[in-house]
């Protein structure tokens, strides 16, 4: 039962008992009152009878004396006077008579009363009185007796009744008393049950609650309270349990996310101390061997180079498995700190497929192994960081070859789309040793296979499935690995391709514009040069030599020039001395890319920037964007009624690089909207804020969503946007 | 002089301690895995071991608490080598039974005054 229901229950029976007290003291009362007016009637109708019997009396009395005077023939022993006072005497009396007739007959019960039949000796009487006193003396007489007996009777009857009506109102009295009693005492007994029970009731269940809450303020989330029904309480409990229940998933998520730092940690520390222990293993050859030599040339007079060089090759060889190590540590690191960029492009995968092929074909050699190849290829081209699928695909080519012998390696890759999406499918396997169930469980974890003695003839670290692993999950895709001890080993990559196709992802970035001519005769290094600034959205003109460079830049007058230094015929710093001399050339940018540091010389010599080879693209674009004369970053479109934004704008640094489109009307907007790319939106002060609002939704459509979005509306905000607008503002210097 | 058994799996460790043990007028016997130390240890009664801990077939630590529940072998003092430096690395390897540690990269003198502590205090 709810609680609720207990507490209407309780309140029902008390209502209940009230008011039937009620009912009985409206019953009592009305019963007493009708009883009291019935006793009243009766003691008038018994003072009414007395009157009656009285005047019958005295007239009776008067009637005998008048017969009698008759009698003794006394003529006219009553006068006119007196005999018509006796006749309206009569006449009362019969009226009298009628009315104590129907009195009695009222307030007797049937039965229990007696006509007066008064009538018949009235009448007698006035025939008496009238018919000339004729003497009747004895029949009146005997008439006047039996009234009156009658009349005796009726008293009786109605003393009878009085006391009747009086026990009668006692009666009542004393049972509403009983009755107000027994309501009251019942009253009494309900409340207090009901109350013992509802607190008992109430104790229990806040016992419950409170034993929950306790056992949970111990931490003891497994605790339920237990089932309390579905009242009030009940509907508690569940709320509390579900509270509970809460609370103990988000322990159990706390936990396991600390848990899980934990065992990151863990993994990090056992990392380290891995790390450590590979760091120190090429080392202690390099400094051991190194050591070795020096006491040798020291003590050894007869000492000549052929009987070091063997030595110094091993310790270039742990050196170089040092660098190795240190790479790929470093590569990890930048993986899991997000420092990893990754650089989507279009690329021709058979071209890149073919050329894993030839670099690993030595590898596969020198094992005796045979590489089998089936690409089948539906796309051309394909959108893909070329870098780290080359990388991968060596890693598992090159740990297929290691721990094959004489035996098969097998390369095949395939497209497919699943969802909408497309997917590069690239599966190695080998009839290798294989692993062991306990050795493909641990596989791509860090230096499970670092070992110098059998690393050394590939250049590995041990981290090149973990690196691998990593690279696939930066691009979105997974490794996985089968084995069977024996048998051979299968790997499958899986690459979600074509997904950054999209031209939202330049964004901002493509709107670095600008003529570079990139002049060095290594042509690798050109292509990379190249692409990174293609990438950035620059114009690269290439020329392969100083000469070739110099009247490129003479025909096309570039707004920088990017020029290496070490070239066969004129070199990078006489392309830079002629660059220099000319009248128009003379204030172009130059940055000079070098294998020596020479950055001082670089720019005494009249070099703009100094880069030391190898040069990262990301450094490569850092560098030519802070060189580059600025030009226009961007299209600003600036909707605003008046000019007060615009006046703000105009004043800021960074301002005069961008193509400020300012307008109020919205149809004009519309049209831009349109017409050009845009880099950037400020919304300024504008009346029709509904329309103002239907172009805001408009602009946060998919079409739109990538584009900067800057509001002020009022002064203070057009003064606080200063800020934002600034950073923005000079992103393109 | 006195014989150092060598037990280490890296061949150009292995190597180069040995040359530079020989260098000093040791005689060096070498052995690539745990098992092949113990075997050689029994064979060859050297006079002092130099235990790397990362091997094949019996790591060091093994190799160790063997060497030291042996009636015949627990004599010989052993020389932990490692290359895991850690704090805990050097209690492990004494935990195992090693007389002493020393991390690498070996630095010779130190590894020698040890080596010659250890034979000093033998005889």
């Amino acid at each position: 039962m709810s609680f609720t229901r207990r507490l209407t229950f309780s309140f029902v029976a008390i209502l209940v008992l009230s008011l039937s007290s009620v009912l009985i003291q409206v019953w009592g009362n009305d019963t007493r009152r009708r009883n009291v007016w019935l006793l009243q009637h009766v003691i008038r109708t018994q003072s009414e009878l007395n009157d009656f019997s009285q005047r019958m009396y005295s007239t009776h009395r008067k009637i005998l004396v008048v017969d009698a005077l008759a009698e003794s023939g006394t003529q006219n022993g009553i006068t006119v006077a007196e005999r018509k006072e006796l006749l309206s005497g009569i006449d009362a009396l019969v009226a009298l008579e009628e009315e104590l007739n129907d009195d009695l007959q009222e307030y007797l019960e049937q039965g229990r009363y007696e006509p007066l039949d008064a009538a018949l000796l009235l009448q007698h009487w006035r025939q008496f009185l009238e018919s000339d006193f004729e003497p009747h003396g004895e029949d009146l007489q005997r008439e006047y007796e039996a009234l009156s007996s009658r009349i005796s009777a009726n008293e009786w009857y109605l003393l009878t009744r009085s006391d009747e009506i009086n026990v009668g109102l006692r009666e009542v009295v004393s049972m509403t008393n009983k009755v107000a009693l027994a309501v009251f005492l019942l009253a009494l007994i309900t409340t207090f049950v009901l109350g013992y029970y509802m607190t008992r009731y109430t104790r229990r269940a806040i016992r419950q609650l409170q034993k929950g809450t306790s056992e949970w303020g111990e931490g003891n989330f497994d605790y339920s309270i237990g089932d309390m029904g579905r009242d009030e309480f009940g509907q508690l409990a569940n709320s509390f349990n579900d509270m509970a229940s809460s609370l103990r998933q988000a322990m159990g998520s706390a936990r396991e996310a600390s848990r899980r730092a934990d065992a990151a940690n863990q993994a990090k520390s056992g990392f380290l101390a891995n790390m450590s222990h590979e760091l120190r293993t090429p080392m202690n050859a390099i400094i051991g061997y190194s050591e070795m030599l020096l006491e040798e040339i020291d003590e050894e007079e007869q000492l000549s180079v052929s009987d070091l060089q063997p030595d110094l090759e091993k310790i270039q060889l742990a050196g170089k498995h040092l660098l190795t190590l240190i790479n790929d540590v470093l590569d990890i690191s930048k993986i899991e700190s997000g420092r990893m960029a990754v650089f989507w492009e279009d690329v021709a995968l058979e071209a890149v497929l073919r050329d894993v092929e030839i670099t690993v074909a030595p590898l596969m050699e020198k094992n005796r192994n045979i590489l089998h190849c089936d690409f089948d290829l539906r796309n051309e081209r394909i959108r893909t960081d070329v870098t780290r699928l080359r990388q991968i695909l060596l890693n598992l080519l090159s740990n297929a070859a290691k721990f094959t012998r004489s035996g098969d390696v097998f390369l095949s890759v395939s497209e497919l789309t699943e969802d909408g999406h497309d997917y590069l499918l690239a599966e190695v396997r080998d009839t290798g040793i294989g692993m062991s169930e306990e050795q493909l469980g641990r596989v791509f974890d860090a230096f499970v296979q670092a070992d110098l003695s059998t690393t050394k003839q590939y250049g590995g670290s041990g981290l090149g499935l973990t690196i691998s692993r990593k690279f696939a999950e930066l691009l979105g895709g997974t490794i996985t690995a089968s084995s069977e001890l024996g048998r051979g080993s299968r790997f499958v990559l899986r690459l979600p391709v074509g997904v950054g196709a999209s031209d939202s992802i330049g964004g901002l970035e493509k709107t670095a514009s600008g003529d570079i001519l990139v002049i060095d005769d290594d042509l690798a290094a050109l292509d990379l040069s190249h692409r990174a600034l293609s990438r950035e959205g620059y114009h690269v003109r290439t020329a392969s030599s100083g000469a070739e460079g110099l009247v490129m830049a003479r025909q096309h007058r570039p707004d920088l020039v990017v020029l290496d230094v070490m070239m066969p015929g004129l070199d990078g710093w006489q392309v830079l001395h002629s660059l220099r001399g000319d009248p128009v050339l003379g204030s172009v940018p130059v940055l000079m890319l070098s294998m020596l540091n020479e950055h001082d010389l670089g720019l005494l010599l009249g070099a703009s920037g100094y880069l030391v080879k190898p040069v990262e693209s990301a450094e490569l674009t850092a560098v030519v964007r802070d060189l580059l004369p600025a030009t226009a970053v961007g299209n600003m479109l600036l909707i605003e009624e008046g000019d007060a934004l615009a006046q703000v704008i105009e004043l800021l640094p960074g301002a005069e690089h961008w193509k400020i489109y300012h307008t109020g009307d919205l149809a004009r907007v519309a049209e831009l909207l349109t017409e050009l790319p845009w880099q950037l939106i400020v919304l300024g002060p504008h009346n029709d804020s509904g329309q103002i609002g239907r172009l805001v939704a408009h602009l946060r459509t998919e079409h739109w969503r990538t584009v900067p979005m800057l509001m002020a509306q009022t002064d203070a905000e057009i003064q606080s946007l200063r800020g934002q607008l600034g950073a923005y503002l000079n992103r393109g210097e | 002089m006195p014989t150092i058994l060598l037990v280490e799996d890296n061949e150009m460790n292995r190597d180069m301690l040995s040359r530079r043990l020989i260098r000093k007028g040791y005689e060096v016997l070498l052995a690539v895995d745990g098992q092949q130390g113990i075997d050689m240890c029994e064979q060859a009664k050297p006079d002092l071991m130099l235990l790397d801990m990362s091997l094949p077939v019996k790591d060091g630590w093994q190799v160790a608490r063997e060497m030291k529940a042996s009636a015949v072998l627990q004599t010989i003092p052993i020389i932990a080598l490692t290359a895991h430096a850690m704090a805990d690395d050097r209690q492990r390897a004494l935990l195992a039974g090693c007389d002493d540690y020393d991390t690498k990269p070996v630095d010779l003198p130190r590894l020698l005054g040890k080596i010659e502590h250890l034979l000093g205090a033998a005889q």
